[in-house]
């Protein structure tokens, strides 16, 4: 286990839910922090007694969601402007991405919650585009809440052999990006066959 | 608007085949569940999810580990809260509320050796007094 990762687990232990607040928080912010590993942790800690697994769950989920929606309304309310502030010259579109997240913005959203360092850039993005945020919500949710009991209870089933697993967690990430390219596929062949029929 | 033709024999192999198919896995499920394979997985996936939330004991000293709080050993070997305390002569007031490697790191400890002696020591808990 690496020191970045020693040091995250140490202050879990320590802070206990205000470590786990402050860590996911600032993971659905910004930081490449290793939330899902942590959050295997804490599912391990809960299955000894040392934390509750339903306020992991609780807190791991509303946490994600509310940075989620935080970075989402940040850039949709002053992402234009901020943006025309810095980049004078730029025409409203954020290179091709935009297109490609307009178009297949649930499935993008759900799928960067479960696994990925994706998910702060795709919040900045949504809101920056304009998706809607019903849309946004559903999926957020959606993803966040798969996401976290899976992991957390990965955690809690390994029990006192949780380390065991972390090692495979790049696993669940790649067959994430997989199933992302599947789902971009599928969207672009139904959308080609749909204008064909026009 | 192109209507495909759909081969008959085609259909009549698929259907056949579809047949056979579930056929064979009915036939294969129903001698599983006669072999008691499904209950004996099911039992064996019940005692490792035992063993992995039972209370550690001197035979899983080697989960022991440089980023966990002496607090935490306390919690899952089940030891008095004192029991390292005193068996290590640990005198820093964050006890047991401090990492075993900022410990080493505070006190100037070689980190590895301090390990040795905590595995040591949660290893003697267990011996027969």
């Amino acid at each position: 286990m690496n020191l970045f990762l020693s040091s995250f687990l140490s202050f879990v232990l320590l802070y206990k839910y205000w470590a786990l607040f402050i860590i996911v928080l600032s993971s659905s912010f910004l930081l490449p922090l290793p939330t899902n590993t942590i959050l295997v942790a804490t599912g391990a800690f809960a299955s000894q007694g040392y934390m509750d697994i339903s306020v992991i769950l609780f807190l791991a989920i509303i946490v994600n969601v509310l940075t989620d929606c935080f970075a989402f309304f940040l850039t949709y309310r002053y992402g234009k402007i901020i943006i025309d502030k810095f980049i004078p010259k730029w025409d409203g579109k954020v290179f091709s991405v935009e297109k490609y997240l307009r178009n297949y913005a649930f499935g993008t959203i759900f799928l960067t919650r479960i696994a990925g360092p994706f998910a702060p850039y795709v919040n900045f993005l949504s809101g920056l585009i304009g998706v809607r945020f019903k849309k946004f919500l559903l999926a957020d949710f959606l993803g966040n809440t798969i996401g976290t009991i899976f992991f957390v209870s990965a955690g809690y089933v390994l029990g006192n052999y949780w380390e065991i697993f972390i090692d495979d967690i790049w696993l669940i990430t790649l067959a994430i990006f997989v199933l992302l390219l599947i789902y971009f596929a599928y969207k672009f062949y139904s959308e080609k066959k749909e204008n064909q029929k026009k | 608007m192109n209507k495909r033709e759909i081969s008959k024999p085609l259909v009549i192999v698929l259907c056949i085949a579809i047949f056979f198919s579930f056929s064979f896995s009915v036939r294969e499920y129903m001698r599983i569940h006669r072999s008691n394979i499904i209950a004996m997985y099911r039992q064996q996936i019940t005692q490792k999810i035992i063993r992995n939330h039972g209370t550690l004991t001197e035979k899983n000293v080697d989960l022991i580990s440089s980023w966990m709080t002496f607090e935490y050993i306390n919690r899952i070997f089940a030891l008095p809260a004192d029991y390292l305390k005193n068996s290590l002569a640990i005198s820093d007031v964050q006890y047991p509320r401090i990492p075993i490697s900022r410990y080493a790191k505070n006190h100037k400890l070689d980190e590895t050796q301090f390990i040795a002696q905590i595995k040591m020591a949660v290893g003697a808990y267990f011996l027969p007094h």
